[in-house]
């Protein structure tokens, strides 16, 4: 075999072993025979304004190069897609994110149709504005297990995370005494408006700066140690995503997070080898959050409970209900 | 026995005041609960005294009703300060903490997903602030910054706390 055969048969090989992946790749975004499911990529568009504030995510130096989270609001828009979509997701069914607009679906036709709908629904300027509701209130673990968990407790089992009340007596009593007691701290009561499937958010931030670390440079025999300034955010954040539902109750998909900076922030003194001691700071932050997706009428309220933080214990009782009707003359919020 | 009641108590009766009807003279006798068949006798004599007519003239009926007298009042006396007692306990347990009534649960099937996490920072001594999405309709802003001068101990310190309210 002459050597520009051997290179033509070589390049054949490499021609079918690359048609055969191009053909794979085109059968992962159309049906395959036999397999109803088929993937498409969903455009949200840009979801709301630029970036303004800093987010209570716990990232380390060596997080900086890692990529970026999904973006909040679409973090909670993927999560209103599997919790409502229709027929709803099976196993072998996913929805996921994709950078900071796009949303993916692993399903079926008549899923495609809905999110069509969906994202359709999303970029309209029509949506009726949704008004949430928001109480936090903060108590000590054991006076919270002691007098709140236990009503909390439906048949006496285990407390959920998320509970939703229906009204009537029972629950008017339970909030007129919640919010009667001296010992529960309420930290932030707002009410939040937004257009349907579009965010609305609530945040209560401290920022602390803090000497993070010394850069040392040697310049003519002198030792110089420049402070390296960082920044801690702690406080409580609430972002909420509606969406109306053929039932005529609300979709809700809630992001909670609180997060705690120990004060003082705890030093450490050490010596570079030459001049005065340096000392810098090692911050503490302790951040516990929920997110969930559920079901809502105006007159329900939900208790979203967080996880201990500290010995302290966060919840929060959110509602929410159409505040307006749509106007089609306004732009999109 | 008579000595342990005290001076205002013994005033009340001086003046003709039942002291069951003074609230300082109750608490007191709750207090005191040893004083109290004194204070009953006491009382039931003043009151006897009162209304007392020649005893000559005074059927035998009618002085065994007024022995009887001290210890009615006694017994009344008694449950007047039990009374008294319960009401002031059951007030102290409305005041007192206790569990919060139980409301009207809705279906658990309304709530579709959970997912929780609790995070802790503090080995790498590190808190990054990264962008969000917000649509801030009203911002009240409150900064300070304190700045040490540089000691030995602590060469450079620049603290600068900024406190954020954002609302919709």
């Amino acid at each position: 075999m002459t050597r520009v055969r051997r290179v033509r048969v070589a390049s054949t090989v490499l021609f079918c072993c690359l048609g055969a992946a191009a053909t794979r790749a085109v059968a992962q975004a159309a049906p395959v025979p036999g397999d109803e499911r088929s993937v498409r990529v969903y455009d949200l568009g840009k979801r709301g304004p630029q970036p303004t504030g800093p987010e209570l995510v716990i990232r380390t130096p060596d997080d900086e190069n890692a990529p970026s989270p999904a973006t909040p609001g679409l973090a909670a828009m993927a999560r209103l897609v599997r919790a409502f979509v229709q027929p709803p997701l099976r196993k072998d069914e996913q929805v996921q994110t994709l950078g900071e607009r796009w949303l993916v679906l692993l399903g079926r036709a008549e899923q495609h149709a809905w999110l069509a709908r969906f994202v359709a629904a999303a970029a309209a300027t029509t949506q009726p504005i949704v008004g949430v509701h928001a109480e936090v209130f903060a108590a000590p673990e054991v006076l919270f297990q002691r007098d709140i968990a236990v009503s909390l407790q439906r048949d006496a089992g285990k407390l959920r995370d998320v509970t939703v009340l229906d009204e009537g007596e029972g629950t008017s009593k339970f909030l007129a005494a919640l919010r009667g007691r001296t010992d529960v701290q309420r930290i932030v009561e707002q009410r939040l408006a937004a257009r349907m499937l579009q965010e609305a958010e609530l945040r209560t931030v401290g920022q602390t700066a803090y000497v993070r670390d010394f850069e040392v440079q040697v310049a003519n025999g002198t030792v110089i140690a420049d402070p390296v300034i960082d920044t801690v955010v702690d406080g409580f954040s609430l972002q909420a995503v509606a969406m109306p539902l053929d039932s005529g109750a609300t979709g809700l998909a809630l992001d909670l997070s609180v997060a705690d900076l120990t004060r003082p922030i705890p030093t450490f003194t050490t010596n570079l080898g030459v001049g005065a001691d340096i000392t810098i700071q090692l911050p503490h932050v302790r951040r516990t959050g929920l997110e969930a997706a559920m079901e809502l009428r105006p007159e329900q309220h939900a208790v979203l409970v967080l996880p201990a933080l500290a010995g302290k214990r966060y919840f929060a009782i959110v509602t929410a209900a159409v505040a307006a009707a749509p106007d089609a003359s306004s732009g999109r919020k | 026995m008579m000595r342990e009641l005290p001076p205002f108590l013994q005033d009340l009766l001086d003046r003709g005041v039942d002291p069951l009807a003074d609230a300082a003279a109750r608490d007191w006798l709750l207090a005191h609960p040893e004083c109290l068949p004194a204070f009953a006798t006491l009382r039931a004599d003043l009151a006897a005294l009162g209304e007392m007519a020649p005893t000559a003239a005074v059927p035998t009926r009618v002085r065994r009703l007024r022995r009887s007298v001290p210890l009615g009042a006694f017994a009344l006396a008694l449950v007047a300060l039990g009374l008294c007692a319960q009401w002031r306990t059951s007030a102290a347990d409305r005041d007192a903490p206790s569990p919060l009534p139980r409301p009207d649960f809705a279906a658990p099937a309304l709530v579709r997903a959970v997912r929780t996490s609790t995070s802790v920072a503090g080995t790498h001594g590190a808190f990054a602030s990264v962008s969000s999405v917000g649509r801030a309709t009203l911002l009240r802003r409150e900064e300070f910054t304190t700045a040490a001068a540089p000691t030995r101990a602590v060469p450079w310190c620049v603290a600068s706390v900024v406190r954020e309210e954002v609302t919709q």
